[in-house]
């Protein structure tokens, strides 16, 4: 699990502008404490899949996004992961006295959680073959409320510590579950790659990755 | 039948039996998303398990209601716990049946939304409708909260013994963050029998086992995973291996072990050859002096300081604070003295013209989420300190009982029920006693009281009363003496005030560290002290290095070695003030505090360096040529000169025009709030925070009490902008002069319309520009959205 400054600017809305000493040394030590502080778990079921229902649970995705997502595969992945919930708690000290180091806090757990995902999806990968890209209810037409259903599938309450709230939030927040497809054929899908505007097929996204980042690099 | 209490008490190791879970997903693979329903429809996937482990050997069958709670089950609930009790008799008998009851799949506030009393309701519900069980058993839990919630439900709705049993990782610690020693300390007086399942393999969780079996009196339970799982469900520890730990489990003193995920039958029947064979011997175990938040465990191998900033008294911007629920305020007051060294945080609500009750619970629910330290809660209204205590995922300290009955009758009890340590004041309705003969008779009565609804020694803090050495010199030593007469006698610890000696006298600092150093070397074990002023913790650490408890002065080098090399100079900035917010550095505050010594004018350093430095920082972001985090740096500095001249100036003339800021209903997320909420106190406005998940009604309180002309709303999800309507109509029917602006990821100006809002942010400038139009007429130009307002 790493935090990738680049994306770690792109999310803070970074445009190219001139970063000065003092948010410089704040980014380092807040992403730092992130990782020292982050207690990252996930939990995988496999499930057999047909025509957006994981069968034998009684589940069934609902929506065409997810379903063009699975395409034709006939076996799925159910996956949850979190940071945990000692970052939420960090992040409440730390506002409390710095919002600036509050925000590049959050920004930095957004990140390691994409991050830690990847990392787990591509070792996944490498048990499973070809993988597609995770797929999180709340994304297009799957609706939210099938968090639930999917906590409850994984046992995520009492496996990794993730709960759904009554309107589908995860908490705690640095969380992700998702479905992912596992492939009759076709290449491995590049979680590890970090350039992920590159994969996403949102061309007009705000928070796209810009020419000026290249200055980063 | 036997009794599960005769069983506690036998020289038997009691046998529990194995995984449920694993025994259903052997037999039937479409057990769906509650697979506790199939109780009510397929009953026999049940009785089959259940008469395997009775087969087996176990002495006690746990029902399938794991899942089984109305959070979970829904309507279901009640029908699937009446049935599974009955089931689980009628396909064991002659066993003793536990009601279990596991998580209710949700976080409780603050992390998630649902309230302790929401999370009692379900357990209570749960305890009611299992109540022909011989014992309930709460287990793999993870929230010291939602634990403390079962518990309570237990104790306070039914007469059957309880199991509290948590899951723990290898670094002693469960998801939330809760350590195996708060555990202990807090849940262990709600309890019949305390310990571990889940989670981990028998191996990891021996470390857990040792350290809880040291700080309880209660009987301990094991159940452990059957190591863990591959991808296709199998466990790692087979039911021989499992075993040699058990063995090793009932010679440690544990009282019950059984089996949890990946364990069968077979390991069971290995568990009861064990139980047979050995006579059951209790752990040892002597009472310790300790506090704890859910984080954090405090034990006396050296005094302690307890900080004494949250209490209203004397102290004019925490009076405010309480006044106006300011709970920012309180949050740094705990922050910083955390940061200068205390070790526990007094608590005190103690202000004639607030609702001390409801204020004290707010602080003690705020605190606990920011802060790892113990909180001690200063009151001696036996209601308030009920409602504080219940609502503490800890274990606290009572600040006081004295040693009139009506203060024994109505405070001790309460403490008891809670498991909370007591600070006993060495007074009574006869006054202030002058001699050490006479506080120590208190003292005694008040030790003896305790001793009878169960409090022992170790969990009380006599207090031998400081008093004012100008007004009565004698009685400094009379003090001291007293300290040192009643730890000769008995096993408590001391604990005083400090500060009262010196009350009226010129340099009180000298006075204070002198009698606090002497306290020390009389045996002092808890001084209630400013934590901020350097030169009280520096005679508690020096009296560290000399008793010889900061073994090779370790912490007194590493403290005062690093604060040499951090003085201000070395940082070299000396830059100007607009400079320095416009950096967003720290110097700003210093800075500014110069300034005003220098003989500036608050309202001259507000309207000539603040505001325009705030100003520039504002259109630079809005150019691009500053992005966000620089922006919020900025206004960090900022607050912090505001800070300095909240010092200087009264209250009143530094009061912006009031804004209330909120994440609504259901919603946890609130950085877009936050960061909305720190630029606008910045421009000067008087920002009321009320948080996340805030309920409409809270609101409209706030709107009232504050005379809000304009309100923030953010929400995140799609799923809570129905709050945000129904929270925006409740304040157009009852506040109607008040203009609403809403933000948040999903929210767009259609949207924001829609749903009537006044004003949609896209983002904290203009939330700035919202703030200027409505309070001082400046020109907007985003469009209003609504024709009604």
């Amino acid at each position: 699990m790493n935090i990738d400054r680049r994306e770690m600017l792109r999310y803070l809305g970074w445009r190219g502008q001139e970063i000065d000493a003092a948010t410089d040394a704040a980014i380092e030590r807040v992403s730092r404490l992130c990782l020292d502080v982050a207690r990252p778990k996930h939990v995988v079921r496999k499930f057999d899949y047909r025509d957006g229902a994981l069968v034998g649970t009684g589940f069934v995705a609902e929506g065409k996004d997810i379903r063009r997502h699975l395409g034709d595969c006939d076996r799925v992945l159910l996956f949850a992961a979190t940071l945990g919930a000692q970052i939420e708690r960090e992040s409440e000290r730390l506002f409390a006295r710095s919002a600036r180091d509050g925000l590049l806090f959050d920004t930095a757990a957004s990140c390691a959680i994409e991050s830690y995902c990847d990392e787990v999806c591509d070792a996944l990968q490498r048990e499973t073959g070809a993988l597609t890209a995770r797929f999180s209810c709340g994304y297009g037409d799957f609706p939210i409320q099938a968090q639930h259903d999917i906590c409850a599938l994984l046992s995520t309450d009492t496996k990794i510590g993730l709960c759904a709230d009554v309107g589908g939030s995860l908490v705690p927040r640095k969380s992700v579950t998702a479905l992912i497809g596992i492939k009759r054929d076709g290449a491995p899908f590049p979680f590890l790659k970090s350039d992920k505007c590159a994969r996403c097929a949102n061309k007009n996204c705000a928070a796209r990755d810009t020419e000026n980042n290249e200055k980063l690099s | 039948m036997k009794n599960f209490r005769e069983l506690l008490r036998s020289d038997k190791t009691i046998v529990f039996d194995g995984a449920m879970g694993t025994m259903l997903q052997r037999a039937r693979k479409d057990t769906g998303t509650l697979p506790e329903k199939l109780v009510l429809t397929d009953p026999d996937a049940f009785a089959d398990i259940h008469r395997a482990y009775a087969a087996a050997g176990a002495d006690v069958i746990s029902t399938a209601t794991f899942g089984a709670n109305a959070a979970k089950a829904g309507e279901l609930s009640d029908s699937i716990i009446r049935e599974a009790v009955a089931l689980a008799r009628r396909s064991a008998p002659g066993k003793l049946v536990a009601l279990d009851l596991g998580p209710t799949g949700q976080l409780l506030q603050p992390l998630g939304t649902m309230t302790f009393d929401q999370a009692y309701d379900v357990y209570k519900r749960a305890v009611i409708a299992g109540k022909d069980a011989d014992l309930v058993i709460v287990e793999t839990m993870s929230d010291l909260a939602e634990l403390r919630a079962a518990l309570l439900a237990v104790r306070e709705n039914s007469d059957l013994p309880v199991i509290a049993s948590m899951t723990f990782f290898d670094n002693m610690r469960t998801f939330t963050g809760c350590t195996v020693q708060a555990f202990a300390l807090t849940a262990s007086p709600l309890c019949d029998v305390i310990g571990v399942n889940c989670s981990l393999g028998p191996d990891k969780l021996l470390p857990v086992v040792q350290c809880l079996a040291g700080l309880t009196s209660k009987p301990l339970i094991v159940q452990a995973n059957a190591g863990l799982p591959d991808s296709d469900g199998n466990y790692s520890v087979g039911a021989a291996e499992y075993a040699d730990y058990c063995r090793r489990y009932a010679d440690l003193g544990v009282k019950i072990i059984g089996g949890c995920c990946g364990t069968t039958p077979e390991y069971i029947s290995l568990i009861r050859k064990i139980a047979d064979e050995k006579i059951w011997r209790p752990c040892e175990f002597s009472p310790r002096s300790s506090v704890c938040s859910a984080h954090r465990a405090v034990f006396w191998d050296s005094p302690k300081v307890i900080g004494e900033r949250i209490n209203p008294t004397g102290k004019k911007a925490m009076k405010e604070a309480l006044r106006t629920g300011d709970f920012d305020y309180v949050i740094s007051q705990a922050l910083e003295q955390e940061e200068a060294g205390a070790d526990i945080l007094d608590v005190n609500a103690g202000l004639p013209d607030i609702d001390e009750k409801a204020t004290l619970v707010r602080m003690v629910e705020t605190l606990q989420r920011v802060t790892d330290l113990p909180l001690q809660i200063d009151c001696t209204r036996p209601d308030a300190i009920e409602a504080a205590l219940r609502a503490y995922h800890g274990k606290a300290i009572v600040n006081s009982v004295n040693g009139d009955d009506d203060s024994l009758d109505g405070i001790l009890p309460i403490a008891a029920k809670y498991g909370a340590a007591i600070v006993a004041l060495c007074v009574d309705s006869r006054g202030v006693p002058s001699t050490v003969r006479e506080r120590l008779d208190i003292a005694r009565k008040i030790i003896a009281r305790a001793k009878t609804v169960g409090i022992p020694e170790t969990d009380i803090f006599v207090d031998c009363l400081t008093l004012t050495v100008g007004a009565q010199q004698e009685q400094a030593v009379r003090t001291l003496e007293a300290i040192k007469a009643i730890k000769r006698e008995y096993a408590v610890r001391t604990v005083l005030g400090v500060s009262n000696i010196s009350f009226g006298l010129p340099e009180r600092k000298t006075i204070n560290t002198a009698f606090l150093t002497a306290a020390l070397w009389a045996g002092l074990d808890a001084a209630i002290l400013n934590p901020n002023v350097a030169e009280n913790m520096q005679a508690v650490d020096a009296f560290k290095v000399l008793s010889g408890s900061d073994v090779n002065c370790a912490a007194y080098t590493a403290k005062y070695a690093k604060a040499k090399d951090e003085s201000p100079a070395a940082h070299g900035e000396s830059r100007d003030l607009d400079y320095l917010i416009r950096k967003g550095l720290p110097a700003a505050r210093e800075a500014a505090a110069a300034m005003l010594d220098g003989g500036v004018a608050p309202l001259d350093l507000v309207n000539e360096h603040l505001i325009p430095a705030l100003n520039a920082v504002g259109s630079e972001y809005e150019k691009g040529t500053l992005f966000l985090p620089q922006l919020i740096a900025a206004a960090d500095s900022a607050k912090a000169c505001f800070d300095e001249i909240k010092k200087k100036m009264p209250e009143a003339a530094v009061k912006g025009d009031p804004i209330v800021v909120a994440t609504v209903e259901g919603d946890v997320h609130d950085i877009g709030k936050n960061i909305a909420a720190t630029v606008l106190e910045n421009y000067g406005y008087d920002v009321v925070d009320l948080g996340k998940n805030v309920g409409a009604k809270d609101i409209v309180a706030a709107i009232k009490r504050s005379g809000a002309k304009l309100c923030g709303l953010s929400a995140l999800m799609t799923t809570t902008v129905p709050n945000m309507k129904s929270a925006i109509e409740l304040i157009r029917k009852e506040c109607a002069d008040t203009a609403i602006m809403v933000g948040g990821a999903v929210l767009t100006q259609d949207y924001a319309r829609t749903i009537g809002a006044d004003y949609y942010c896209k983002d904290a400038a203009a939330d700035v520009k919202i703030a200027a139009h409505v309070y001082k007429g400046e020109a907007l130009e985003l469009p209003k959205l609504s024709q009604t307002h």
